[in-house]
């Protein structure tokens, strides 16, 4: 499918393109056919397949750098992601993008089964509780082992609770997630864990602690939860790979980037977007103002809340802007100054309840089989909580979290950073979660058109997730935009 | 009745002395959040007899009561006023020995600007503004929440504001946006009177109109009492400070909680740093974020446990700034101003003795605009909100200076102000906020049926000492 709108894109690219010329020659000479909002991938493919089709496109950027949610940590041996990580087997507009602009992406899968947290082996990823680590061993009778019954030997969380959704997922495709008849799913998923019989205690464990989306089983839609397991199990299924790109994922928007025949204007932060007859405006904080026929805007949702509209997005559409949350994520990245696990003889990687979250052990570097640093992911109500600290405090709170659990540690882990999405001023948060109702009442009005305006973004997306999600948008935000100027 | 229960809960308590069989602190009560709800409730059990410690997260006392003491006539950063139907609040003040003022009068004093689109609309101009999107009968009204609650007001459906929690109510627990949209309101409209400077919630979409028609009913029984606003001299966090100092038990401060866990005797309240109080009864009083992080052995019934982690918190960013020198006198405009930036809503600060003298001003910013400030930090936050006051008044151009901050969502005591409501939230959650479960009982203004603020603090503790005097 992909193959097929590539051809046709360059098809009606090239018949475009004349119009385009004439049309331009009579509008403002420099004035673009369209202002990209948003560097990041969503925007930046919009932008190239644009100007493939013979559009003139501006981007502008609220960062000082591309990449939005691709952002890599060069600062670290092996460039490890603070945002999106790992370009799957189904990701196929990536992988095809990354050839085209020259990006030559690695493929990560077989360190990822080395590593302790591979979902592969999951026994390798140590369990930490209360401040106290259970030995694998001791779980299946260990008191706070609050599993359903039949399962008590499972590991807790992610692994186990997607499984049982794969055996309860109603959905005979992912894509009928948007159809009307998956409205009965967009319900808690709280209320499906309920109904095949876990307690509370179990869907406190498996679900809001290290909670993946929303911030409890109470605010995110099964309807997602079903698209989602499906979607992800479709990726392994098509071809088992975890590509990334040497030196750091972030080089794919910066190739992309590079790749256009204008330069992205960085530091623009956009303020307002106004649609006037025959033309749209877009207004930066520092004064400047953009004109064209289109404004394709990949603004993730929260910061589209500080940008005044006018006329005002449509009623469902500000709706969905003004209420759609988004994940909350805090990542602490901490490098070792010794293998203290050879000492402790227990896996690096560690499933917490407490400040240090969901520990994964990364192996980034020359040596596929050397752990270059920890990182640990805070979710939901944790990564609040991390943001009510400094940077500073936050790091030294997971370390000592962290030694806590493993006192063969002590001393022993280096902080190396911390990224918080939501204290992002162009982020303000990670991906966009569908609590209860949301996926029937606002998925399509987020994607819609509004006057001149047009909307792309992973949260946007219907068919895909994380990085393809974006891809995906952009794809369809190009289009739509072709089909009018 | 009061004194009866003395007597009892003396001779319960001796009975229970001897029994000390853990090396932890132990008392009758403890008591965490040592705001004015847990310690006003610690006050009426010590009054009666009760053994009780407090322990507080913090470094100080008072909580979502917090005056800026080192800025000039100690404005307030939390609560700020005590309004005339008080009774409980103002009762406690006089028992403390604490002297009030009533500031209301000078709320008046000087005119707030309306400043939209990036520059201040002159009063005369903005009947006919292009901007003023105010209903066609209502075009010389101020925008904002002072209209959007007269239109309440008269629309008001509860006979009496105590009724909201009424199952009865339970059609009302809808949209503010459904609400306006029936009066008639264009999206306009909506978004200008309400969205902007937003008085509950993040957006129309969010809150609940029920929460208004109880607030605004509530409002104007405050009023009939008495026409007031007060403030203690020396700032509102004196009355916390006043009670902890009166506690015979200590106030034990720097304990943040991180688990609570019961056992048919008692309840272990295991803090961060490794201390455990225990209690044959536990009062947790901290508002519901921080609870978000508290271990709860056996788990909370399923209901209340589903309230703590869904239910919003209001946002709220001040900035106290100072002026060199009084810019408004130049350029003729009133310093405090209306605004659709992350400035929010600028007041003028008259915190004197001499109640004409401008002390400062504060910006309140609220809902996504304090998210906003949230992102860039307090340094950048506290720049972003002068640049955008000089933009609009260039005549204030290098004149004025932040001298303090506080955004409630990141404090990670408070995690935001007061509670808020989504639709439909009030009957699923109301009464799963005030329940007790097992041997933990829970005030704090967000368990309150008939108050709001301070009151409802009041009201919460007095309600949650009887249950706990009822049981020990």
């Amino acid at each position: 499918m992909t193959t097929n709108r590539r051809t046709a894109l360059k098809i009606g690219g090239t018949a475009a393109a004349g119009a385009l010329a004439s049309a331009r020659a009579s509008a403002q000479a420099v004035n673009p056919d369209v202002i990209v909002v948003g560097a990041g991938l969503s925007g930046l493919y919009a932008a190239m397949l644009l100007t493939e089709a013979g559009a003139t496109v501006q981007v502008i950027e609220g960062r000082e750098r591309v990449g939005g949610r691709l952002f890599s940590a060069r600062n670290v041996e092996g460039n490890p992601e603070w945002g999106g990580d790992s370009i799957l087997g189904g990701y196929g507009r990536m992988q095809d993008v990354s050839a085209n602009v020259g990006v030559k992406l690695v493929d990560h899968q077989a360190r990822r089964d080395l590593s302790p947290e591979s979902h592969k082996d999951p026994t390798n990823t140590e369990l930490a509780l209360r401040g106290k680590l259970i030995p694998k061993g001791d779980w299946p009778t260990h008191p706070l082992n609050v599993m359903p019954e039949g399962a008590k030997h499972r590991f807790p969380g992610r692994g186990f609770f997607q499984a049982i959704i794969g055996e309860n997922n109603p959905l005979e495709a992912f894509e009928d997630w948007l159809d009307a008849d998956s409205a009965k799913f967009d319900r808690s998923i709280y209320e499906v864990f309920k109904e095949i019989g876990w307690s509370d205690e179990a869907i406190e464990l498996n679900y809001n602690t290290n909670v993946q989306y929303g911030t409890s089983a109470h605010d995110i839609s099964s309807l997602m939860w079903f698209f989602t397991q499906a979607w992800f199990k479709l990726q392994g299924e098509l071809d088992r790979v975890a590509f990334k790109a040497p030196g750091g994922n972030q080089g794919i928007p910066e190739a992309m980037a590079a790749s256009l025949s204008g330069e992205v204007h960085l530091g623009k932060e956009v303020i307002g977007i106004r649609s006037e007859p025959g033309q749209a405006e877009v207004h930066c904080s520092d004064g400047s103002t953009y004109k064209a026929k289109r404004v394709i805007c990949s603004m993730p949702i929260p910061t589209m809340r500080w940008v005044k509209f006018d006329p005002l997005l449509p009623a469902l559409k500000a709706q969905a802007v003004a209420t759609v949350p988004v994940q909350k994520i805090t990542k602490v990245i901490m490098v070792p100054k010794k293998p203290f696990w050879e000492e402790d003889g227990f896996s690096p990687a560690m499933w917490t309840d407490s400040d240090s979250g969901e520990v994964r052990a990364l192996r980034e570097g020359e040596d596929a089989n050397s752990i270059t640093c920890l990182m640990a992911w805070g979710r939901g109500h944790l990564a609040d909580r991390l943001d009510s600290f400094s940077d500073e405090e936050a790091m030294a709170r997971v370390i000592a979290d962290y030694e806590r659990i493993r006192p063969a540690a002590k001393g022993l882990l280096q902080p190396a950073g911390i990224k918080s999405w939501q204290s992002d001023p162009f982020a303000a948060g990670d991906w966009a979660v569908w609590s209860p109702g949301t996926v029937t009442s606002m998925v399509k009005a987020l994607i819609d058109p509004a006057d001149r305006i047009h909307f792309c973004g992973e949260h946007t997306a219907t068919s895909n997730r994380g990085m393809e999600g974006a891809m995906e948008s952009g794809e369809r935000a190009a289009f739509e935009v072709l089909d009018v100027i | 009745m009061t004194l009866a229960r003395r007597t009892f809960l003396a001779s319960s308590a001796s009975l229970a002395a001897p029994k000390t069989l853990h090396a932890k602190t132990e008392a009758d009560v403890i008591v965490i959040g040592a705001g004015l709800s847990g310690l006003y409730a610690a006050r009426l059990l010590a009054d009666e007899g009760a053994k009780v410690v407090v322990v507080e997260g913090r470094n100080r006392v008072g909580g979502r009561l917090e005056s800026y003491r080192h800025l000039e006539g100690a404005p307030e950063a939390g609560g700020d006023s005590i309004l005339g139907g008080y009774g409980r609040v103002r009762d406690l003040a006089d028992q403390l020995g604490l002297t009030v003022v009533n500031h209301r009068p000078r709320g008046r004093l000087s005119q707030t600007e309306i400043a939209l689109g990036g520059s201040v609309i002159p009063r005369d101009q903005w009947a006919a503004h292009p901007l003023n999107h105010m209903p066609n009968n209502a075009k010389t009204s101020f925008p904002g929440r002072r209209f959007f609650e007269s239109v309440v007001a008269t629309n008001n459906p509860l006979a009496s504001f105590e009724d909201w929690a009424d199952p009865s109510s339970k059609p009302l627990d809808r949209s503010v946006y459904a609400f306006l949209k029936d009066q008639g309101w264009s999206n306009a409209t909506i978004a200008q009177n309400y969205d902007i400077n937003i008085g509950r919630g993040t957006s129309a979409h969010d809150c609940s109109i029920l929460t208004w028609f109880f607030r605004i009913g509530w409002d104007k029984v405050q009023r009939d009492i008495e026409n007031a606003a007060f403030k203690v001299v020396g700032g509102n966090q004196s009355i916390p400070e006043a009670i902890a100092a009166q506690l015979p038990g200590d106030v034990h401060l720097n304990k943040a909680v991180a688990a609570i866990h019961q056992d048919a005797t008692g309840v272990d309240v295991i803090c961060e740093d490794g201390t455990t109080f225990r209690g044959k009864r536990v009062i947790n009083s901290t508002p519901l974020p921080p609870l978000r992080w508290v271990n709860f052995d056996p788990l909370l019934p399923a209901q209340k446990a589903a309230a703590i982690k869904v239910l919003p918190s209001m946002k709220i960013n001040k900035v106290f700034l100072t002026a060199k020198e009084p810019f408004w006198d130049e350029d003729g405009f009133g310093p405090g101003m209306w605004t659709d930036t992350a400035l929010g809503q600028v007041a003028v600060l008259r915190q004197l003795e001499n109640s004409a003298a401008i002390t400062g001003l504060i910006s309140r910013s609220r809902g996504y605009m304090a998210e906003k400030l949230d992102t860039l930090g307090p340094e950048a936050a506290q720049a972003l909100v002068i640049s955008e006051y000089e933009k609009l008044r260039p005549a204030a151009k290098g004149k004025l200076k932040a001298v303090g901050y506080k955004s409630w969502a990141k404090d990670r005591f408070a995690g935001g102000t007061w509670m808020e409501w989504h639709p439909g939230q009030v009957h699923t959650f109301q009464p799963h906020l005030a329940s007790s479960a097992g041997r933990v009982h829970f005030c704090g203004e967000h368990t309150a049926q008939s108050n709001r603020g301070m009151e409802a603090a009041a009201e919460s503790a007095e309600r949650c000492a009887f249950e706990v005097l009822d049981v020990l």
